[in-house]
């Protein structure tokens, strides 16, 4: 019997890659993952571009680098930056969390029921990541801004 | 009896005999009959302090509008019926206390990524479809052997699946996924859990069929550990945990565990059942 019309009701990537109310830390993660992993993707087009400049000569590259050296610019750095550092360390955790590693063991099914791959060491893997990452931004920063712009050394 | 136990019997009976208060409930409804698109309804409805969601909107339907669809069964967590989303998570509906929810508004509205027939209904027929795909049975050549031997396996090897034996096939893990919320052939969380839960049985020898049936474009590798299954399951399934398991064995033990001879069986036939005593005056069977 064919159900005369139903709603496809398919979350989409937006609501689905991307909810972030009331879920699960892994779950941002997650999302930020795929986000970082967008931004080093879409920098190494850039990437390639920028540096195709020295095939012009050292005078074309010395100007993009001039042309590159104002605080927006150097605030797409730091994100880049940022971005790159997250996804490389939390594509690590699960690396790891898909050889086993990190995601606890099986458990006797007892109320309240407690997830153990949501409660084990994975998770102070990632809090670890993300203080690495955020020191990274610091010395980013230092580098990007501090010195580079500001030249306060 | 004394004064303390007294007042802790009328504490615990405080809010049973009457209303503690009322609660809007905003419902999803769509008849693909009458409506072009779906809308949400209001209803007041008194809610006591044992109230679950799904008597809520048992009373609405008695008292307020007989004509809004809800499915269950069990009334008690083991059927896997009555999985909605309540106030933006997946939960079941007869295991929700409305008051645990510390909300006046409450939204109700059907599990994403399965079709809705109708109201709260979701159509799970890709849902078990895909639990078909990953063979959840126990595959060896020699299943109908012995009727009366039990196969042997110890306690550690059945406690490395015995949570996953918990899932009720409620889909409120393949409504939270990510992958599914964009693949509509991604195996899911609850179909993957289950091909984990037979490969490591040490009864089973399927491992080669079930790895086909996982390691595809849609299978297994769609999964990228954002453990939303794990947190919505009400059965303490975790299928996150068993999925990345499943990723470990195809990545470093596909070859042995394809090979794997599956447990021998006892050599004691298994206590036969008791001859049954009938009641005086029963019809003898
Ligand atoms: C340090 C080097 C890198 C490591 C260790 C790494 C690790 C990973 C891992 C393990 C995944 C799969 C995640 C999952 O299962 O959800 C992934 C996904 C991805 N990576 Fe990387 N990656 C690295 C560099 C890059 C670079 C340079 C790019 C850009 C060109 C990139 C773009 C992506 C994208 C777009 C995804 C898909 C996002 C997703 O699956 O959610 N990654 N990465
Ligand atoms: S794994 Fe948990 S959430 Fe998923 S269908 Fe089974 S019981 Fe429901
Ligand atoms: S009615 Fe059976 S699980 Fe809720």
């Amino acid at each position: 019997m064919p159900a005369s019309k139903t709603i496809r009701n398919m979350r989409g990537w937006l609501a689905g890659w991307f909810r972030v109310v009331q879920v699960n830390f892994e779950r941002w993660l997650y999302a930020l993952h795929r986000l970082a992993g967008v931004i080093v993707g879409l920098y190494l087009i850039a990437h390639i571009v920028e540096t195709s400049e020295t095939l012009v000569g050292p005078e074309a590259w010395d100007s993009t680098m001039a042309f590159l050296k104002n605080p927006a610019a150097h605030t797409g750095l730091l994100i880049i930056a940022a971005a790159a550092v997250y996804h490389g360390l939390n594509g690590v955790r699960l690396y790891l969390a898909a050889s086993g590693v990190g995601i606890g063991r099986p458990v006797r099914p007892e109320w309240p029921y407690t997830p153990v791959s949501l409660t084990s060491s994975q998770r102070n893997l990632a809090w670890i990541f993300i203080a690495v990452t955020v020191v990274l931004i610091i010395y980013a920063f230092y580098q990007l801004f501090m010195i580079s712009l500001w030249g306060w050394m | 009896m004394s004064e303390t136990e007294r007042m802790a019997i009328s504490t615990t009976l405080e809010g049973v005999e009457k209303p503690v208060k009322t609660v809007m409930f905003r419902v999803f409804r769509f008849n693909p009959e009458k409506d072009e698109k779906p809308y949400y309804k209001d209803y007041e409805v008194p809610i006591y302090r044992f109230t679950t969601v799904l008597d809520a909107l048992l009373y609405i339907k008695y008292n307020l509008d007989p004509t809004l669809s809800v499915r269950y069964s069990c009334r008690m967590g083991v059927c896997g019926s009555c999985g909605m989303i309540i106030n933006g998570k997946e939960r079941l509906a007869c295991k929700t206390i409305v008051l645990s929810l510390n909300s006046n508004i409450v939204t109700v509205r059907p599990l994403n990524n399965l079709p809705v027939v109708r109201d709260l209904i979701t159509d799970f027929t890709p849902f078990f479809d895909k639990h078909k795909q990953v063979k959840p049975y126990i595959i060896r050549d020699d299943v109908e052997a012995h009727y009366d031997r039990e196969f042997i396996q110890s306690m550690d090897e059945l406690m490395e699946f015995m949570m996953i034996t918990n899932c009720i096939k409620c889909g409120l893990c393949y409504s939270a996924c990510p992958t599914t919320a964009t693949d509509e052939l991604f195996l899911g969380p609850q179909a993957l859990a289950q091909a984990y839960r037979y490969t490591i049985d040490t009864r089973d020898s399927g491992a080669k069929e079930r790895f086909e049936a996982v390691d595809t474009n849609h299978g297994v590798w769609r999964c990228h550990f954002a453990g939303a299954c794990s947190a919505v399951c009400p059965k303490g399934v975790d299928p996150a945990f068993a999925i990345q398991q499943l990723k470990k064995l195809l990545l470093y033990r596909r070859k042995k565990m394809e090979k794997r001879a599956p447990a021998h069986e006892s050599n004691k036939p298994r206590e036969l059942l008791k001859k049954v005593e009938y009641p005086e005056g029963w019809p003898e069977q």
